[in-house]
């Protein structure tokens, strides 16, 4: 091939596979709207503990195939509403330039940017763990469960828990701290956590990593089962309604144009119900707000980009 | 022109995937290492979420990104910040009798930033210069004349068989 030095120099300097899934991590955390191919009602604590609240103010969602639990094609129903791409673009990098200030918040403390009308960018307190086996001792004593089977060949590469907000930690384990006004004209409204939040544990992920760089993400999450989902399906892709033993719905995607192409996802539905508080909603006041929500259901999703079908059923059937 | 809509997830993993390798190459052109290199790719895709353009076909979708990913790295280089931290990181000439692709890459990086969208373009995508002239705004000649004073920058470093080019 002609030219192949200067080929061969600029292939030197490709990015590995690792490198692309974590740019790609980290640029659809911006997205705004659940990185996940759920619709719940409520936005995700995602990995960096990082949540993009919408209120009235929606972004577009997936146009088609859309299917339900079941594997039942579903409409989105979801409205679009914003139509000038000023104030979308506005508003896009209002959050990218929040998320890359509440990214700096210490762990224990709550950021809430209010970077539109309805609109907040919140870093959900959390906690990540060194290891697998102390994330699943922490799971463990609030009841809730991590695969005891993990893949060979993959290690652990980081995982953690976000809170909710507790009746207790809201009524008196919130300590105001100053207001960070910004240069991008909306301020950061910051509290610290004085009570022992961690217990208080809203969803959780681990991530794991073989030499290859292929990944292994586990998320959890707690819902409602009243919540309506969707999941995203592609024409060349499969899905497959399976059944998993203490789960009410189970549900595998395999879809070659995500960034993980296995998915599998299930919910264990009536549990006993809690009543946990938002940090966040859609009000106009950016304040911390106590609208009790009712949770008695665990979703759950499990992807890798390598580990198909069996191999994460294999580890959904270990929880414990 | 189209309906211009915020592109989902979706959209964006499958644009990503089919362009990520271009873009990262011709931001490490620029940027020089991995991390700003991260960082430019990162910006490229997300100014793409906020643009919400619709595309033509995919050869136009991957000329709005190469084109956004060169302004997008000039204009980081263009930081003040930046530029001191570039004087330290300038790559250092060395002498070797048969260049690496890392001596090679090295060369690439040392040209001035105005060679090096275009040389990238015609030597790695295989662009013409017409075309390059088209994306980039600039005159033809003007296209041919960096393309030819990269190659003069370049040539102690490269073989006879990419002189021939």
């Amino acid at each position: 091939m002609k030219y192949k030095q200067l080929m061969a120099a600029w292939d030197s300097a490709n990015p590995s596979q690792a490198d692309k899934d974590r740019m790609l991590n980290t640029i659809t955390q911006h997205i705004a709207q659940p990185k996940l191919r759920f619709q719940p009602r409520r936005a995700l604590a995602l990995a960096l503990a990082l949540v993009l609240v919408l209120g009235a103010t929606a972004f577009a969602l997936s146009e088609g195939g859309l299917i339900n639990w079941f594997g039942k094609k579903v409409t989105d129903n979801m409205p679009i509403p914003i139509d000038d791409e000023e104030v979308l673009a506005t508003i896009q990098a209002r959050a990218q330039q929040a998320k890359a200030l509440i990214e700096q918040a210490p762990e224990d403390e709550l950021w809430i940017a209010e970077i539109w009308e309805k609109t907040q960018i919140v870093s959900a307190p959390s906690r990540s763990f060194a290891t697998p086996e102390a994330l699943a001792a922490h799971l463990a004593s609030a009841d809730l469960a991590f695969p005891a089977h993990l893949p060979p060949g993959y290690s652990y590469d980081s995982g953690g828990i976000s809170a909710y907000l507790s009746k207790n930690t809201a009524e008196t384990g919130l300590l105001p701290l100053p207001d960070q006004q910004t240069e991008y004209g909306f301020p950061i409204k910051k509290y610290r956590l004085t009570t022992d939040y961690a217990a208080d544990i809203d969803h959780w992920y681990a991530k794991f990593i073989d030499d290859k760089g292929n990944v292994l993400s586990l998320t959890c999450f707690r819902d409602s089962h009243s919540t309506q989902f969707s999941f995203n399906t592609s024409a060349s892709g499969e899905h497959e309604v399976l059944t998993i033993p203490a789960m009410s719905e189970a549900l595998y995607i395999r879809n070659e144009d995500s960034r993980f192409e296995h998915s599998l996802n299930f919910r264990q539905t009536g549990l006993p119900r809690l009543f946990i508080y938002q940090w966040y909603s859609p009000r106009e006041t950016p304040d911390v707000h106590f609208d009790p929500n009712s949770y008695d259901s665990l979703v759950y999703q499990f992807e890798s980009n390598a580990l198909g079908k069996d191999s994460l059923l294999e580890i959904a059937n270990s929880l414990q | 022109m189209g309906l211009s809509l915020p592109r989902t997830g979706m959209d964006i993993e499958a644009i990503y995937l089919r362009h990520v390798d271009t873009v990262y190459r011709l931001c490490f052109s620029f940027m020089k290492n991995q991390w700003d290199t991260e960082d430019a790719v990162q910006t490229t895709f997300l100014k793409l979420m906020a643009n919400g353009k619709v595309f033509e076909s995919a050869e136009h979708e991957k000329a709005w990104l190469i084109v956004t990913a060169s302004n997008t790295c000039k204009n980081l280089l263009k930081s003040p910040q930046r530029r001191m931290a570039d004087i330290d990181s300038l790559p250092q000439k060395t002498d070797h009798a048969a260049p690496s692709p890392d001596h090679t890459l090295q060369a690439i990086l040392a040209l001035p930033d105005r060679y090096k969208t275009a040389l990238y373009l015609y030597y790695y995508e295989g662009y013409p210069t017409k075309e390059i002239a088209r994306l980039l705004r600039r005159p033809d000649s003007t296209i041919r004349n960096h393309l030819r004073e990269a190659r003069a920058l370049l040539k102690d470093l490269l073989t006879e068989e990419d002189h021939e080019i």
